[in-house]
């Protein structure tokens, strides 16, 4: 029996991981992690122009203090302000020759920015009493406002100071208030806290990928078995297997060979990311980022992942397979799919809520039950906190024992169906073959 | 009788329905070993459902199954090989891979399985296409893969359904040789078909079975020694209704000027041509013994004319109560 189980697996092996979506499978987690890091990174180290912007100061004496405050806080390197990754320069109004007429001066600095030498230009605007009342902000890129709020800030903070001077002699005290309270957030962890970074933004949502990853892997494995299980009946050739073969055992045959394949395809994955971590130079935010998933992914958890992942994949397989066996066509097929397919979507439409709430009981009582358990369970186990080990063991042992079912019942029904030709049985027929003894 | 000698095949007393159809009703039948035995009947007799049931694919509701000694069906089935009806293949496979991958199945070594696999289609005429896949070979050629494919591992029972239907004449002669070539290497075949003249041919015995039911079986010597009438073949013009009428002529059918007369037993057929050179112009009289076609009108209609279509379905005419065999229950 097992002989002939491994022979049928062999073949569906081989069959599997030659055809073109066992190919886009194994190349998909790269390609999104090479698209998603590497592009970025690539980005990150070339050389770019420095994006320069200018001050035009109506009041005559903010603009040199503010921009020294601006250089103060975002810190520069050979006259380059570094700001949210981008480089930018400040140009000096002389420095872009203006005309000294403000309707001149306004098309002078539109005509610069439309033809590249300016980023953006700010102005300061002055009321009759010459205080500072206003400040416009022209850009050629309104999604970046990090320097527009600094320069914000800083020049609030010259005009308050300005404000107040007369009324509080005081300097330093005038300068203490101003200050504020900084807000500092920290990541608490087991080996105590550290500062919050990068990486544990990316671990706390790793999670989210390692369940949708289950799922894209679950959906077009399973559909390949069903496809191929269809191709299988209308081509007749399953007749002469099963004078071979028990249909469990050819039924096992199948799902042991695709989940080899499975096996390979996360392997694959596992051996990519490593590559493609190791390729990404030191230092920057991908690197942290990648630190993160790693981190979330290591240890136990590639057990867990490895376990659940097989489980699913033969849970689901089976009502695929039991689906392919009483369909003639794809058509047929899919019609019959749709109540899985809804339940499938369920723990995609989750996961965010169980990602950010692990611990609830909703999640909890969700993750035992068989359908969603896969998807839960890899949403919990990485999540903080972590579902407790009792929680995965009980979780485990309640899938292995509804995936055996399934695929017992998808054999029974596999057995009768796959040799029916004509019309597809009704859902009671099914359910009623699924439930006989053999 | 007892059945002290081993046998290829017993089944006792079995019954199939599939909803309110009974496919096999009641079904028993002992196959000695080293036979061709034919199953025949029309279409929609019950032989692919027999057939089903002897390889397992389908589990009889009713009986027993006992196949080379065996209740149980894990038991036989590297011993057996089956050649369905309708035959599919991995199209995409190589042929060489697709015959070492059902022998490997049956329980050979892969590396015994490719090199068994190789010489049969050597043998067969299809050694330079061992590297091809399964579509790039012609429909005949396909043919062939398939029946290598059902006697790669050398089984001692071979269940063909049907072989001869879709093949070219070519191949009706290679399957009929390869037939012939493994029952002097001792091994059992047993066959259906609803091509009389292919089990006349070819067949040592064979079980008739009709709506389900078996209507007669044994070695074909002793069916035909026993058949009850002889049909007379006559080829005459003019008015012949008369010869209907004449007192010893059990049954005619009438196809044009071909008549084709059953007389009662002990009438010596010199009789009835004395009867009609008398009446009508005689082209052709000839006696012959009774095909396996005519035994079998005889034994489930006698009363009826049957034809049989270009698909092998058996239409009767001549309405009675119930309509054309094999499609009610």
């Amino acid at each position: 029996m097992i002989r002939r189980i491994l022979q049928v697996a062999r073949r569906e092996y081989l069959a599997y991981v030659r055809t073109k979506t066992f190919l886009l499978g194994v190349l998909m987690l790269p390609l999104i992690l090479a698209m998603a890091f590497g592009l970025p990174a690539i980005m990150e180290s070339m050389p770019k122009p420095p994006k320069a912007f200018t001050v035009i100061d109506e009041t005559g004496r903010h603009a040199e203090a503010l921009v020294d405050s601006v250089r103060a806080e975002a810190g520069v390197a050979g006259g380059i302000i570094r700001i949210e990754m981008r480089d930018h320069v400040y140009l000096t109004p002389a420095q872009l020759e203006l005309p000294r007429d403000p309707a001149a001066r306004d098309a002078a600095l539109q005509a610069q920015a439309i033809g590249g030498k300016l980023f953006a230009w700010f102005v300061i605007r002055a009321d009759s009493t010459g205080r500072a009342s206003g400040l416009d902000f022209y850009t050629m890129d309104v999604s970046s406002q990090r320097l527009a709020q600094m320069v914000r800030r800083l020049l609030n903070r010259m005009v308050m100071i300005e404000d107040l001077s007369p009324h509080v002699g005081d300097a330093a005290f005038l300068e203490r208030a101003l200050s504020g309270v900084a807000l500092n957030t920290h990541a608490v962890t087991a080996e105590g806290e550290e500062e919050a970074t990068v990486a544990h933004a990316a671990r706390a949502y790793a999670p989210l990928a390692f369940v949708y990853l289950l799922w894209i892997a679950i959906l077009t494995m399973s559909s390949y078995l069903m496809t191929s299980t269809i191709e299988e009946k209308s081509s007749r050739i399953v007749e002469i297997l099963l004078s071979s073969v028990s249909p469990f055992e050819f039924l096992m045959g199948k799902l042991v060979g695709l989940s080899g394949a499975g096996l390979t395809q996360l392997a694959a994955w596992g051996i990519a990311g490593v590559l493609i971590s190791s390729a990404i130079p030191g230092g920057g935010a991908t690197r942290e980022i990648l630190s993160g998933l790693a981190g979330a992914f290591s240890g136990a958890n590639v057990f867990w992942f490895a376990l659940f992942f097989l489980l699913g994949f033969l849970f689901y397989a089976s009502f695929y397979i039991g689906v392919g066996s009483v369909c003639n066509t794809l058509r047929e097929a899919q019609n019959l799919l749709q109540p899985v397919m809804i339940v499938m979507m369920i723990p995609l439409f989750l996961m965010v809520y169980v990602t950010n709430n692990p611990d609830t009981i909703f999640a909890v009582i969700g993750s035992f039950f068989p359908p969603f358990t896969p998807f839960l369970m890899m949403n919990r186990i990485p999540a903080t906190p972590p579902a407790p080990l009792w929680q995965i063991l009980l979780a485990a042992v309640l899938m292995i024992v509804s995936t055996w079912a399934a695929v017992r019942a998808s054999a029974k029904v596999f057995r009768i169906g796959v040799l029916m030709y004509g019309k597809r049985p009704t859902l009671p027929e099914i359910l009623r073959w699924a439930r006989q003894r053999s | 009788m007892t059945a002290t000698a081993p046998a290829a095949l017993q089944l006792d007393q079995v019954y199939k329905a599939f909803g309110d159809h009974l496919a096999v009703d009641g079904v028993s039948v002992r196959i000695p070993l080293g036979m061709v035995y034919g199953f025949i009947g029309p279409n929609g007799a019950g032989k692919t459902t027999t057939l089903r049931m002897i390889v397992d694919i389908i589990r009889p509701d009713r009986g027993t199954v006992t196949v080379l000694g065996e209740t149980d069906p894990a038991a036989i089935r590297s011993r057996i090989g089956y050649l369905p009806e309708e035959r599919g293949m991995y199209v995409k496979m190589r042929t060489l891979e697709f015959v070492t991958y059902l022998g490997a199945l049956k329980g050979m070594t892969m590396s015994d399985a490719r090199r068994r696999g190789a010489e049969l289609m050597q043998q067969l005429g299809l050694g330079d296409w061992q590297a091809a896949t399964v579509d790039a070979l012609s429909k005949g050629m396909q043919q062939k893969l398939q029946f290598i494919a059902t006697l790669v591992h050398d089984p001692e029972l071979l269940i063909l359904d049907e072989p001869f239907s879709g093949l070219d004449p070519v191949n009706v002669e290679v399957m009929t040789e390869a037939i012939l070539a493994l029952r002097r290497r001792g091994r059992t075949v047993i066959f259906s078909t609803h091509m009389m003249d292919h089990a006349e041919r070819l067949c040592d015995a064979i079980l008739m079975i009709h709506r389900g039911q078996k209507v007669l079986d044994g070695p074909l010597s002793d069916i035909k020694a026993h058949a009850p009438h002889r049909a007379i073949r006559l080829t005459c013009y003019g008015e012949k209704d008369f010869v209907r009428d004449l007192p010893y002529v059990a049954r005619v059918r009438a196809y044009g000027n071909d008549l084709e007369v059953f007389v009662q037993p002990g009438t010596p057929p010199q009789r009835l041509l004395r009867d009609v050179v008398d009446r009508v112009e005689v082209s052709r009289f000839d006696v012959s013994d009774p095909s396996l076609y005519d035994i079998f009108l005889e034994q489930v209609a006698p009363e009826r004319t049957h034809r049989i279509e270009a698909d092998g379905s058996w239409v009767s005419t001549e309405a009675g109560p119930a309509g054309p065999p094999g499609v009610e229950p």
